[in-house]
Protein backbone atom coordinates (compact mmCIF):
# COMPACT_ATOMS: atom_id res chain seq x y z
CA UNK A 1 0.00 0.00 0.00
CA UNK A 2 2.67 1.98 0.59
CA UNK A 3 4.78 1.60 -2.11
CA UNK A 4 1.32 2.28 -4.21
CA UNK A 5 1.14 5.74 -2.67
CA UNK A 6 4.64 6.32 -3.46
CA UNK A 7 5.27 5.58 -6.73
CA UNK A 8 1.87 7.12 -7.32
CA UNK A 9 3.17 10.83 -5.64
CA UNK A 10 6.40 10.06 -7.99
CA UNK A 11 3.76 10.04 -11.46
CA UNK A 12 2.11 13.05 -10.23
CA UNK A 13 5.33 14.86 -9.88
CA UNK A 14 6.68 13.21 -12.95
CA UNK A 15 3.50 14.71 -14.77
CA UNK A 16 3.84 18.35 -13.02
CA UNK A 17 7.31 18.33 -14.26
CA UNK A 18 7.01 17.05 -17.45
CA UNK A 19 4.37 19.70 -18.30
CA UNK A 20 6.51 22.30 -17.11
CA UNK A 21 9.46 21.04 -18.67
CA UNK A 22 7.73 20.57 -22.55
CA UNK A 23 6.68 24.25 -21.68
CA UNK A 24 8.59 26.19 -19.52
CA UNK A 25 7.08 29.40 -20.29
CA UNK A 26 3.77 30.59 -18.79
CA UNK A 27 1.83 33.61 -19.67
CA UNK A 28 -0.88 34.23 -17.01
CA UNK A 29 -3.95 37.16 -17.25
CA UNK A 30 -5.76 38.09 -14.29
CA UNK A 31 -8.32 40.56 -12.73
CA UNK A 32 -8.34 40.66 -9.24
CA UNK A 33 -10.00 42.14 -6.23
CA UNK A 34 -10.27 44.34 -3.58
CA UNK A 35 -8.17 46.64 -4.72
CA UNK A 36 -5.72 47.69 -1.79
CA UNK A 37 -5.29 51.60 -3.23
CA UNK A 38 -9.36 51.37 -2.88
CA UNK A 39 -9.43 50.00 0.74
CA UNK A 40 -6.77 52.25 1.97
CA UNK A 41 -8.26 55.77 0.22
CA UNK A 42 -11.81 54.83 0.89
CA UNK A 43 -13.27 57.67 3.03
CA UNK A 44 -16.80 57.66 3.53
CA UNK A 45 -18.16 61.60 3.15
CA UNK A 46 -18.59 63.17 6.56
CA UNK A 47 -21.28 65.99 7.01
CA UNK A 48 -21.18 66.23 10.18
CA UNK A 49 -21.11 69.96 11.73
CA UNK A 50 -18.16 70.12 12.85
CA UNK A 51 -14.86 71.84 11.85
CA UNK A 52 -13.16 68.85 10.51
CA UNK A 53 -16.17 67.89 8.22
CA UNK A 54 -15.97 71.33 7.52
CA UNK A 55 -12.81 72.08 6.41
CA UNK A 56 -10.98 68.56 5.31
CA UNK A 57 -12.07 67.32 2.08
CA UNK A 58 -14.69 64.88 1.98
CA UNK A 59 -13.69 62.29 -0.74
CA UNK A 60 -15.52 59.54 -2.61
CA UNK A 61 -13.45 57.04 -4.62
CA UNK A 62 -14.46 54.80 -7.24
CA UNK A 63 -12.00 51.72 -8.72
CA UNK A 64 -12.16 48.55 -10.94
CA UNK A 65 -10.74 45.32 -10.84
CA UNK A 66 -6.83 45.19 -10.33
CA UNK A 67 -5.66 43.50 -14.19
CA UNK A 68 -2.38 41.33 -13.58
CA UNK A 69 0.02 40.22 -16.23
CA UNK A 70 2.23 37.25 -14.75
CA UNK A 71 5.04 35.50 -16.78
CA UNK A 72 6.98 32.56 -15.51
CA UNK A 73 10.02 30.56 -16.75
CA UNK A 74 10.04 27.32 -15.48
CA UNK A 75 13.77 26.73 -14.44
CA UNK A 76 13.19 23.42 -12.24
CA UNK A 77 9.87 21.05 -12.83
CA UNK A 78 8.63 22.53 -9.07
CA UNK A 79 9.79 26.04 -9.81
CA UNK A 80 9.30 29.17 -11.67
CA UNK A 81 10.78 32.76 -11.77
CA UNK A 82 8.83 35.83 -13.15
CA UNK A 83 7.87 39.08 -13.46
CA UNK A 84 4.46 40.46 -12.44
CA UNK A 85 3.06 43.81 -13.95
CA UNK A 86 -0.30 44.85 -12.47
CA UNK A 87 -2.59 48.27 -13.14
CA UNK A 88 -4.88 49.27 -11.10
CA UNK A 89 -6.95 52.91 -10.95
CA UNK A 90 -8.97 55.21 -8.68
CA UNK A 91 -11.53 58.11 -9.23
CA UNK A 92 -11.21 60.16 -6.91
CA UNK A 93 -13.81 63.15 -6.32
CA UNK A 94 -13.91 65.73 -3.43
CA UNK A 95 -15.51 68.31 -2.17
CA UNK A 96 -14.44 70.82 0.65
CA UNK A 97 -17.63 72.37 2.41
CA UNK A 98 -16.39 75.14 4.02
CA UNK A 99 -15.01 76.80 0.62
CA UNK A 100 -17.18 74.61 -1.59
CA UNK A 101 -14.06 73.54 -3.34
CA UNK A 102 -14.23 70.02 -5.78
CA UNK A 103 -11.43 68.53 -6.65
CA UNK A 104 -10.92 65.32 -9.36
CA UNK A 105 -8.24 63.18 -10.35
CA UNK A 106 -7.40 59.85 -11.34
CA UNK A 107 -4.56 58.34 -9.70
CA UNK A 108 -3.27 55.08 -11.70
CA UNK A 109 -1.16 52.68 -10.61
CA UNK A 110 1.59 50.50 -12.22
CA UNK A 111 3.29 47.60 -10.76
CA UNK A 112 6.24 45.69 -11.30
CA UNK A 113 7.18 42.85 -8.87
CA UNK A 114 9.86 39.73 -9.57
CA UNK A 115 7.94 36.37 -8.17
CA UNK A 116 8.98 33.15 -7.30
CA UNK A 117 6.24 30.25 -7.91
CA UNK A 118 6.64 26.92 -6.51
CA UNK A 119 4.46 24.06 -7.56
CA UNK A 120 2.56 21.73 -5.47
CA UNK A 121 2.63 18.06 -6.07
CA UNK A 122 -0.64 17.25 -8.10
CA UNK A 123 -2.52 16.12 -11.35
CA UNK A 124 -1.69 16.71 -14.60
CA UNK A 125 -4.90 18.61 -15.02
CA UNK A 126 -5.49 20.31 -11.17
CA UNK A 127 -1.87 21.96 -10.42
CA UNK A 128 -2.01 23.48 -7.16
CA UNK A 129 1.07 26.20 -6.29
CA UNK A 130 1.93 28.97 -4.51
CA UNK A 131 3.98 32.58 -5.05
CA UNK A 132 5.27 35.32 -3.53
CA UNK A 133 6.76 38.43 -5.46
CA UNK A 134 8.42 41.68 -4.23
CA UNK A 135 9.00 45.01 -6.44
CA UNK A 136 7.94 48.73 -6.56
CA UNK A 137 4.57 50.46 -7.60
CA UNK A 138 4.28 54.01 -9.45
CA UNK A 139 1.11 55.98 -8.63
CA UNK A 140 0.62 59.47 -9.72
CA UNK A 141 -0.30 61.71 -7.01
CA UNK A 142 1.01 58.89 -4.78
CA UNK A 143 4.58 58.54 -6.27
CA UNK A 144 6.48 55.43 -5.73
CA UNK A 145 6.02 52.41 -2.87
CA UNK A 146 7.70 49.06 -2.11
CA UNK A 147 5.10 46.65 -3.18
CA UNK A 148 4.49 42.90 -2.54
CA UNK A 149 2.05 39.62 -3.07
CA UNK A 150 1.47 36.73 -1.20
CA UNK A 151 -0.24 33.68 -2.83
CA UNK A 152 -0.68 31.31 -0.57
CA UNK A 153 -2.37 28.58 -2.45
CA UNK A 154 -3.87 28.86 -6.43
CA UNK A 155 -4.74 26.53 -8.60
CA UNK A 156 -4.39 25.84 -12.48
CA UNK A 157 -7.12 23.38 -13.97
CA UNK A 158 -8.61 21.99 -17.17
CA UNK A 159 -5.86 22.10 -20.28
CA UNK A 160 -1.87 21.67 -20.25
CA UNK A 161 -1.46 24.68 -22.76
CA UNK A 162 -4.14 26.69 -22.19
CA UNK A 163 -6.10 26.74 -18.29
CA UNK A 164 -7.76 28.37 -15.66
CA UNK A 165 -6.62 29.97 -13.07
CA UNK A 166 -7.93 31.32 -9.53
CA UNK A 167 -5.36 31.88 -6.61
CA UNK A 168 -5.79 34.35 -3.12
CA UNK A 169 -3.98 36.77 -2.61
CA UNK A 170 -2.78 38.68 0.05
CA UNK A 171 -0.72 42.36 -0.68
CA UNK A 172 -0.17 45.64 -1.48
CA UNK A 173 -1.67 45.57 -4.44
CA UNK A 174 -5.02 43.13 -3.83
CA UNK A 175 -6.71 41.60 -0.42
CA UNK A 176 -8.60 38.98 -1.50
CA UNK A 177 -8.18 36.95 -4.94
CA UNK A 178 -7.54 36.73 -8.69
CA UNK A 179 -8.97 34.43 -11.39
CA UNK A 180 -7.74 34.54 -15.20
CA UNK A 181 -6.74 32.39 -17.61
CA UNK A 182 -3.19 30.87 -18.71
CA UNK A 183 -1.27 29.81 -21.69
CA UNK A 184 1.72 27.65 -21.50
CA UNK A 185 4.72 27.61 -24.19
CA UNK B 1 -7.62 118.97 -10.59
CA UNK B 2 -6.37 118.55 -7.07
CA UNK B 3 -10.31 118.79 -6.11
CA UNK B 4 -11.34 116.15 -8.65
CA UNK B 5 -8.82 114.12 -7.20
CA UNK B 6 -9.78 114.28 -3.80
CA UNK B 7 -13.62 113.71 -4.67
CA UNK B 8 -12.73 110.76 -7.00
CA UNK B 9 -10.90 109.62 -3.75
CA UNK B 10 -13.25 110.13 -1.60
CA UNK B 11 -16.37 108.49 -4.17
CA UNK B 12 -14.05 105.45 -4.34
CA UNK B 13 -13.83 105.03 -0.51
CA UNK B 14 -17.10 105.98 0.46
CA UNK B 15 -18.47 103.00 -2.73
CA UNK B 16 -15.82 100.51 -1.15
CA UNK B 17 -17.30 100.58 2.45
CA UNK B 18 -20.88 100.68 0.47
CA UNK B 19 -20.24 97.71 -1.00
CA UNK B 20 -20.42 95.47 2.42
CA UNK B 21 -21.62 98.45 4.68
CA UNK B 22 -18.71 97.75 7.44
CA UNK B 23 -14.97 98.12 7.59
CA UNK B 24 -13.76 94.25 7.42
CA UNK B 25 -10.80 93.84 5.38
CA UNK B 26 -10.02 90.71 3.06
CA UNK B 27 -11.62 87.52 3.12
CA UNK B 28 -14.89 85.81 1.10
CA UNK B 29 -18.49 86.38 2.36
CA UNK B 30 -21.38 84.41 1.52
CA UNK B 31 -25.05 84.60 2.54
CA UNK B 32 -25.04 82.79 6.31
CA UNK B 33 -26.44 79.53 5.72
CA UNK B 34 -23.47 78.02 3.97
CA UNK B 35 -21.46 75.80 6.00
CA UNK B 36 -19.47 77.89 7.76
CA UNK B 37 -22.22 80.65 8.43
CA UNK B 38 -24.67 77.64 9.61
CA UNK B 39 -21.49 76.87 12.49
CA UNK B 40 -21.13 80.15 13.35
CA UNK B 41 -25.26 80.45 13.61
CA UNK B 42 -25.15 77.06 16.09
CA UNK B 43 -22.65 79.63 18.35
CA UNK B 44 -24.78 82.25 18.34
CA UNK B 45 -28.16 80.47 18.28
CA UNK B 46 -27.62 77.19 20.38
CA UNK B 47 -24.73 78.25 22.51
CA UNK B 48 -25.54 82.21 23.47
CA UNK B 49 -29.08 82.05 22.83
CA UNK B 50 -29.58 79.11 24.55
CA UNK B 51 -27.67 80.31 27.82
CA UNK B 52 -29.76 83.15 27.87
CA UNK B 53 -32.66 81.37 27.76
CA UNK B 54 -31.40 79.56 31.31
CA UNK B 55 -30.84 82.78 32.38
CA UNK B 56 -34.62 84.10 32.18
CA UNK B 57 -35.78 80.56 33.53
CA UNK B 58 -32.72 80.99 36.56
CA UNK B 59 -33.75 84.32 37.42
CA UNK B 60 -37.60 83.17 37.57
CA UNK B 61 -36.12 80.46 39.68
CA UNK B 62 -33.89 82.25 41.59
CA UNK B 63 -30.98 79.44 40.88
CA UNK B 64 -27.05 80.56 40.54
CA UNK B 65 -26.78 77.26 38.56
CA UNK B 66 -28.68 75.55 35.61
CA UNK B 67 -29.53 72.32 36.24
CA UNK B 68 -32.61 71.21 34.61
CA UNK B 69 -30.99 71.37 30.81
CA UNK B 70 -29.20 68.94 29.33
CA UNK B 71 -27.23 71.18 27.42
CA UNK B 72 -25.92 73.79 29.54
CA UNK B 73 -26.17 71.87 32.63
CA UNK B 74 -23.37 72.87 35.61
CA UNK B 75 -23.71 76.69 33.63
CA UNK B 76 -22.59 79.08 36.92
CA UNK B 77 -24.62 82.41 36.83
CA UNK B 78 -23.38 85.66 38.97
CA UNK B 79 -24.98 88.63 39.17
CA UNK B 80 -22.30 91.40 38.79
CA UNK B 81 -24.65 94.86 38.93
CA UNK B 82 -28.31 95.37 39.21
CA UNK B 83 -29.22 94.22 35.39
CA UNK B 84 -25.75 92.48 34.33
CA UNK B 85 -25.30 88.52 35.13
CA UNK B 86 -21.81 86.84 34.30
CA UNK B 87 -22.28 83.15 32.93
CA UNK B 88 -19.92 80.88 32.87
CA UNK B 89 -20.15 77.06 31.48
CA UNK B 90 -17.42 74.32 30.78
CA UNK B 91 -18.00 71.16 29.52
CA UNK B 92 -18.93 68.78 26.81
CA UNK B 93 -21.80 71.04 24.34
CA UNK B 94 -23.90 69.79 21.89
CA UNK B 95 -23.99 70.59 18.01
CA UNK B 96 -26.17 69.10 15.81
CA UNK B 97 -25.33 65.53 17.78
CA UNK B 98 -21.90 66.60 18.06
CA UNK B 99 -20.89 66.79 21.66
CA UNK B 100 -17.26 68.71 21.76
CA UNK B 101 -15.29 70.28 25.19
CA UNK B 102 -16.41 74.05 25.11
CA UNK B 103 -15.89 76.76 27.50
CA UNK B 104 -16.98 80.00 27.49
CA UNK B 105 -17.81 82.77 29.75
CA UNK B 106 -20.20 85.39 28.68
CA UNK B 107 -21.82 88.60 30.18
CA UNK B 108 -25.27 89.59 29.48
CA UNK B 109 -26.61 93.19 30.42
CA UNK B 110 -30.58 92.97 30.51
CA UNK B 111 -31.64 95.66 28.17
CA UNK B 112 -35.45 96.27 29.51
CA UNK B 113 -37.50 94.97 31.92
CA UNK B 114 -39.85 92.36 30.09
CA UNK B 115 -40.41 89.00 31.45
CA UNK B 116 -38.55 87.62 28.18
CA UNK B 117 -36.01 90.74 27.84
CA UNK B 118 -33.83 92.22 25.06
CA UNK B 119 -30.01 91.58 25.83
CA UNK B 120 -26.89 92.74 25.09
CA UNK B 121 -24.25 89.98 25.78
CA UNK B 122 -20.34 89.62 24.88
CA UNK B 123 -18.78 86.50 24.59
CA UNK B 124 -15.21 84.64 25.03
CA UNK B 125 -14.54 80.99 24.31
CA UNK B 126 -13.14 78.04 22.79
CA UNK B 127 -14.34 74.62 21.42
CA UNK B 128 -12.29 71.36 21.11
CA UNK B 129 -13.08 69.40 18.68
CA UNK B 130 -11.71 65.73 16.72
CA UNK B 131 -8.47 65.41 14.61
CA UNK B 132 -6.78 68.59 16.68
CA UNK B 133 -9.88 71.09 15.67
CA UNK B 134 -10.72 73.72 17.78
CA UNK B 135 -11.98 77.07 17.12
CA UNK B 136 -11.68 80.53 19.50
CA UNK B 137 -14.72 82.67 19.11
CA UNK B 138 -15.87 86.14 21.08
CA UNK B 139 -17.80 89.20 19.99
CA UNK B 140 -16.57 92.35 18.97
CA UNK B 141 -18.29 94.46 21.28
CA UNK B 142 -22.03 93.43 22.50
CA UNK B 143 -24.41 91.29 20.66
CA UNK B 144 -28.16 92.60 21.47
CA UNK B 145 -31.02 89.88 21.35
CA UNK B 146 -33.91 91.34 20.73
CA UNK B 147 -37.33 89.60 21.29
CA UNK B 148 -40.30 91.27 19.09
CA UNK B 149 -42.73 88.80 18.22
CA UNK B 150 -41.96 85.65 20.08
CA UNK B 151 -41.82 84.22 23.43
CA UNK B 152 -38.98 82.18 23.21
CA UNK B 153 -35.87 82.84 21.45
CA UNK B 154 -35.17 86.27 20.02
CA UNK B 155 -36.34 88.05 16.51
CA UNK B 156 -33.23 90.48 15.68
CA UNK B 157 -29.94 90.15 16.16
CA UNK B 158 -27.24 93.44 16.12
CA UNK B 159 -23.51 92.59 16.23
CA UNK B 160 -20.67 91.09 15.71
CA UNK B 161 -19.26 87.19 16.32
CA UNK B 162 -15.49 86.47 15.45
CA UNK B 163 -13.96 83.12 15.26
CA UNK B 164 -10.70 81.77 14.76
CA UNK B 165 -10.44 78.28 13.35
CA UNK B 166 -7.27 75.96 14.39
CA UNK B 167 -6.13 72.55 13.22
CA UNK B 168 -2.85 70.88 14.30
CA UNK B 169 -0.58 73.05 12.00
CA UNK B 170 -1.75 76.60 13.86
CA UNK B 171 -4.43 79.00 12.34
CA UNK B 172 -6.31 78.06 10.05
CA UNK B 173 -8.86 80.10 9.39
CA UNK B 174 -10.50 83.77 10.37
CA UNK B 175 -14.59 83.62 10.25
CA UNK B 176 -16.74 86.89 11.37
CA UNK B 177 -20.83 86.94 11.48
CA UNK B 178 -22.14 90.05 11.22
CA UNK B 179 -25.87 90.61 12.41
CA UNK B 180 -27.93 93.45 11.25
CA UNK B 181 -31.93 92.21 12.12
CA UNK B 182 -32.58 89.11 11.37
CA UNK B 183 -30.27 86.21 11.81
CA UNK B 184 -31.33 85.17 8.13
CA UNK B 185 -29.72 88.35 6.95
CA UNK B 186 -26.27 87.99 8.81
CA UNK B 187 -23.59 88.18 6.79
CA UNK B 188 -20.43 85.42 7.00
CA UNK B 189 -17.14 86.59 6.02
CA UNK B 190 -14.06 83.83 6.11
CA UNK B 191 -10.02 83.92 5.17
CA UNK B 192 -9.43 86.96 7.46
Amino acid sequence: MKKLLITLSVLVLACGAAAAQDHPHELNLFVGGFNTQYLSYKTTPDYSNDLYALYEPQTSITTGPVLTLDYNYAVLSWMSVGMQFHYNYLNVNSVTRIDNKYDYYKSDMFSFLPEVKVRIPSSAHFRLYGKAAMGVSFASRLGASFAYDIVPIGCEWAGRRVYGTAELAYGSLVKGGRIGIGFRF
Amino acid sequence: MKKIIYLFAAAVLALSSCTRGYDIVGGHESYVYTPGGKYMMHIADDLMAGALEDLEIALELGKTEVTWASRLSGMKIVQAEENVWHLSFEGPFTFDDMSYDTVFAMSATRVNEEDHADWDVTITGNRTEREGYRCTFESLGAITYKALYTETGWDMLYGRLSMIVYDKGGKKDGCMLTFDGAPSKALFVRGL
